[in-house]
């Protein structure tokens, strides 16, 4: 018995070895390569975004925020590091991973978008972003070395489920105005007033959280 | 799901107990009743009827083709002419796949009629990273490569079982094949599933 558990041991070892000289960064989130790249290259502005950032409307003269920025500053290296759904979260997750890189941009810019605070947008299970937060958390640490087997392994799976999300209190101020499920749901593909004012009040005034009275 | 459509069917409309000519309509309209049942499109008869045409279409050219491959010096159970029954299968089934995936007719047909360009696209790897493919020629190599493995590993299958090979070799061998099949799950695995053609309809 004692021999078996000795090879055993042992078989990990290898494994482990092994997998310490395999490369690791193949699975890493496009973004998070960008930004390791602006870093490099001394970027002096980190844009952050959702995708709001990378769409203008047609008839909006002022063009993507971004390009605008830039002929701006000519002399300013102007980052964007975006993506569809970016929340305050993850943009706390980049922050921190720069201040671990030691890196010091003149400027990064953080949009505030009043959705992004509301449970539809902040509890929805696709749009929590763990393998971005992760990542980060994780990069250039020991961990990265395993960061394709944990990701077989589903550590980087989103922790809130649908039916967690659909659970979840909505909060108009201090007013329990219903749950996700009472919002986000088939009946609101009809168009109607009552549909409308709700969606609405869901996206943009409702919080997953009882505000304080004062 | 096929034995429900033999069983309640195929066999009552006579199965193989009839001419040749009716037989063939029972096959027919079996594979085009099945492709139905996967949804009201017409993209889900011209996959069942594609299906129903292959079957007949080999029944009809079976002797001819066993012919074709004595004349040309390949024996009916040989390598080459299993290699070739595995790739014409293959080809056919993904070629039936796209009217099953596209949402109609009109996609399928540009589908079809795009096949065969865009290719130097496709196939271009980028020298600083992933090309369209989104790999790299290292990863096109590798995975070509491991491809290959996985057809010698059936066709060894036919003769040996693989697994009683491997325990039987000695101690080094086995584990080092033990090391490489948990290193291959772990930094080969799939991390974001994605889901079957079949499961997406």
């Amino acid at each position: 018995m004692k021999k078996f558990f000795l090879k055993l041991g042992l078989f990990f070892v290898f494994i482990l070895s092994v997998q310490m000289l395999l490369p690791t960064d193949k699975d890493i989130p496009n973004e998070i390569k960008l930004l390791d790249v602006s870093m490099k290259l001394k970027a002096d502005i980190i844009y952050f975004g959702d995708s709001t950032i990378n769409w203008a409307a047609k008839s909006d003269v002022n063009e993507e925020d971004v390009g605008l920025l830039q002929r701006l500053l000519p002399q300013s290296r102007v980052a964007k590091i975006t993506h569809a759904s970016y929340q305050m979260d993850v943009y706390k997750a980049y922050a921190e991973y720069i201040v671990r890189k030691g890196y010091h941009p003149k400027v990064v810019i953080i949009p505030i978008n009043l959705r992004s605070f509301s449970p539809e947008w902040d509890k929805q299970p696709l749009w929590q972003f763990e393998k971005e937060k992760l990542t980060l958390a994780m990069k250039d640490t020991f961990w990265m070395r395993f960061y394709k087997p944990l990701g077989v392994f589903k550590y980087f799976e989103p922790r809130m489920t649908r039916f967690e999300y659909e659970q979840t209190k909505v909060f108009d101020g201090d007013t329990w105005i219903g749950r996700v499920r009472d919002f986000d749901n088939a009946s609101y593909q009809v168009f109607s007033d009552d549909h409308m004012k709700n969606k609405l009040r869901f996206r943009y005034v409702s919080v997953n959280f009882r505000a304080p009275k004062n | 799901m096929s034995t429900w459509f033999r069983d309640y069917l195929y066999i009552p409309l006579g199965g193989n107990h009839v001419n040749l000519w009716r037989w063939r309509f029972n096959i027919l309209l079996t594979f085009l009743i099945s492709g139905l049942w996967h949804g009201a499109n017409w993209t889900f008869v011209v996959w069942g009827a594609l299906h129903g045409f292959y079957y007949l279409f080999s029944k009809a050219t079976q002797v001819a083709r066993q012919r074709m491959m004595c004349v040309v010096g390949f024996g009916q159970n040989s390598v080459v002419c299993y290699f070739f029954q595995i790739l014409s299968t293959f080809v056919l089934v993904c070629f039936a796949w796209i009217f099953f995936r596209a949402n109609n007719l009109v996609d399928a047909g540009y589908i079809i009629s795009h096949l065969i360009s865009g290719w130097e696209k496709t196939l271009h790897f980028g020298t600083q990273g992933p090309g369209a493919l989104g790999l790299t020629v290292g990863e096109f190599i590798f995975a070509l490569g491991l491809i290959f493995f996985l057809l010698v590993v059936n066709v060894i299958e036919q003769k040996e079982d693989i697994r009683g090979v491997v325990a039987k070799s000695p101690a080094l061998i086995h584990w080092a094949v033990y090391a490489a099949l948990v290193l291959v799950i772990m930094n080969l695995g799939i991390a974001v599933p994605i889901p079957f053609i079949y499961f997406q309809f």
